[in-house]
């Protein structure tokens, strides 16, 4: 095959594979807002406790698996325990409810600093994702397949079990229509903490994975929150399926714009951006909003 | 009215007494007053308390005392601020009456600094500084206390021309001033010689789209102005591409200054780099430097922290030359501008436009008992700056 055509496809793999790690991010914020309505700016925050939370049991026990499963348990916990007995407190005032996440963002980043002492540090690769895959002709570090297949991985069980469960019927009937889903006798309140949940696991997991990508730091969390609200805004607000094509999209693109424009990164992430929204304001799977 | 004029002459009159009263004589027991200004908290603190810390820490070493006189150190964080910056100073300057400035960290804050220092005359080092603080922007109380970047990154590339005996390299900078800078030196050195630029933008989260072009590509070594958290990014990924075996990292600056050093990727193993701290260098200046350093703040010192203490040491020196007559800053300025120390690193002065002339290193990165250190490869003695670049 061609060199040229080589380059291409590295590129594109690139895109996807970073594509695949905000979407990690974005899909539990999407998932979020789309239930509760509530613009989660804790959302960041939860992907650097994660890490961290990763970074501490890597160093303890040298297991990447354990690391990882901690994280994802870690930020649950906080995320279950932020939901019921905060975020719940404000609920049905949007204001407020950015205030009180955009709060306990800085309380959360700042104890970050008090724990882990604010210094950077990336969290060690496990050795058996260390070394380079074959992928057609082209060839590609085993870490970023592995990020591509748990992006996937993540999606394919989202999908499952928000439309092939009971309990994922339960979910979007509250998103379609509270009080109907109320009146027939779904535990709103319950799914609403239950997802609120799942939506900060995912960003501990991607905390975890993300730790050993790009490294943990003080303001990491803005840095990629930042990408994952671009992925959730042209992907379509509280779609999982906008969230997914949203990160190939903001992947790609971002991948792609650095090869053509290379001193103008962040112009040409958000050109397109800009574009898709001219033209498709509520994004790519989004709808109008009651 | 009445009680305005009133307080209004009275103020005038307090103001000119206090103007007649301050003569540039500093009576034997007034204190020296040493302002110290830095970035103290949130990412650039890590440098900026490091760089307060080792001023503190040379004034230490005098027993806070010269010669009758006591030594006050006076720090302010200016949170990386231009206008907390600017507060921070007056309140130094006109409140504390400080004869010197240290700081700071930032080079926008430097430039926004000039200015006011400039007329109020008052001794000023910056440790960390733009270049053009030694070219339009000069001035007899300015003293560039850290190389500029066209310093470290022309010597860096002579010695990577000439004794390294790279012929071909690729350059990775990113996309502000400083790395700007430092490779114009370099293309002036290596013309055709630099068979890429990398310019990837100030926070790159993923930098395989930048990489991936350098497939192909055959040079000696890579020269990276990268660093930071930046560079944390982009030491695994550049080693997840196979890059670090083909095109091996020579880093500029403080790429492996001992602050960060330890929470570094563990790729960082075995990278080169060059600047003007070294930290296991073997002189009695720089055991003292370090193990006081140890002792006194529980970490190692690395180029920020030896910048901001050779600086001190430097001043310390001329107040001597000046009989510790720190009121009468003109004559402090000049003194200044003739000291020779042999600081932890060798000699260390000032060019004839205050630029600081110093000897770099070339260092790698090794593991000694479990813990992180530069080991020192080449000495590179007295780089001073190219003024015909700026």
């Amino acid at each position: 095959m061609p060199a040229a055509m080589n380059f291409w496809l590295l590129q594109i793999f690139n895109g996807i594979s970073f594509g695949m790690l905000l979407f990690l991010l974005a899909s539990g914020l999407t998932l979020i807002f789309g239930l509760l309505r509530i613009v989660n700016m804790a959302h960041g925050v939860f992907y650097l406790w994660g890490g961290y939370i990763a970074y501490s049991m890597v160093r303890a026990t040298g297991s990447y698996v354990l690391a990882t499963v901690t994280a994802i348990f870690g930020a649950l916990a906080i995320g279950l325990v932020a939901e019921r007995y905060l975020i719940r407190k404000v609920s049905g005032d949007a204001i407020r409810q950015i205030i009180l996440t955009f709060g306990l963002m800085m309380i959360l980043a700042e104890l970050t600093i008090v724990i882990w002492g604010g210094a950077s540090v990336v969290i060690p690769r496990p050795p058996w994702l260390s070394f380079g895959v074959r992928l057609g002709s082209i060839s590609v570090p085993a870490y970023r397949v592995a990020i591509t297949l748990a992006g996937l991985l993540v999606a394919l069980l989202l999908w499952l079990a928000l439309d092939k469960t009971r309990l994922g019927a339960m979910v979007r009937a509250s998103v379609d229509n509270r009080e109907v889903a109320e009146a027939t006798g779904i535990p709103v309140d319950f799914v609403f903490t239950g997802v609120f949940g799942l939506g900060a696991a995912l960003a501990g997991l991607a905390g975890a994975i993300g730790g050993v990508f790009v490294g943990l730091y003080p303001g990491a969390d803005l840095e990629i929150l930042l990408l994952a609200f671009v992925v959730v805004i042209v992907g379509g607000i509280g779609s999982v399926a906008g969230a997914f094509v949203g990160s190939l999209f903001v992947g790609l693109v971002d991948s792609l714009g650095k090869v053509f424009f290379p001193e103008f990164a962040m112009f040409t992430l958000f050109i397109p951006i800009v574009l898709v929204l001219v033209f498709r304001p509520t994004g790519f799977f989004g709808r109008e909003l009651s | 009215m009445t009680l305005f004029t009133r307080l209004g002459t009275a103020i005038a009159m307090a103001v000119t007494v206090a103007t007649l009263v301050q003569m540039p004589v500093a009576k034997a027991e007034d204190p020296i007053k040493v302002g110290v200004l830095y970035p103290l908290a949130g990412v650039l603190g890590v440098m900026g308390r490091g760089s307060a810390n080792a001023v503190s820490l040379a004034f230490d070493e005098e027993g806070n005392r010269l010669g009758a006189h006591p030594v006050q150190v006076l720090v302010e964080d200016d949170e990386g601020k231009i206008d907390v910056s600017l507060t921070k100073l007056r309140k130094l300057v006109e409140l504390e009456h400080v004869d010197m400035v240290f700081g700071t960290l930032l080079t926008n804050l430097g430039i926004a600094d000039r200015d006011y220092l400039f007329d109020k005359k008052v001794l000023w080092l910056p440790t960390n500084a733009a270049a053009s603080l030694t070219r339009d922007k000069k001035g007899p109380n300015i003293f560039r206390a850290g190389p500029s970047n066209f310093q470290w990154g022309g010597a860096s590339a002579k010695y990577l021309k000439e004794r390294k005996g790279w012929s071909k390299i690729v350059l990775i900078g990113s996309n502000y001033a400083a790395p700007r800078e430092a490779f114009r030196a370099v293309d002036k050195i290596y013309g055709d010689g630099v068979v890429e630029h990398l310019w990837p933008a100030f926070g790159t989260i993923d930098f395989a789209p930048y990489l991936s072009k350098l497939d192909g590509v055959s040079a000696d070594g890579a020269f990276v102005a990268v660093w930071g958290t930046d560079a944390l990014k982009l030491i695994p990924q550049y080693d997840d591409y196979g890059l670090e075996k083909k095109i091996p990292i020579f880093g500029g600056a403080s790429f492996t200054t001992e602050e960060y050093l330890q929470g570094m990727p563990a790729q960082i193993e075995g990278v080169s780099s060059a600047f003007v701290y070294c930290g296991t260098l073997e002189t009695p200046e720089n055991k003292k430097f370090v193990d006081g350093y140890r002792a006194k703040f529980g970490s190692d010192p690395g180029s920020y922290q030896y910048l901001a203490y050779v600086a001190a040491k430097m001043v310390i020196t001329a107040l001597k030359e000046v009989s510790y007559n720190s009121a009468d800053h003109e004559a402090l300025s000049a003194a200044l501008a003739k000291v020779r120390i042999e600081g932890p690193m060798g000699p260390v002065f000032f060019d004839e436009n205050h630029g600081l002339v110093s000897d770099m290193f070339a260092m790698t990165v090794r593991t000694k008992d479990g813990k992180r250190i530069n080991e020192c490869i080449d000495r590179i003695p007295q780089v001073a700056d190219d003024y015909s670049l700026n």
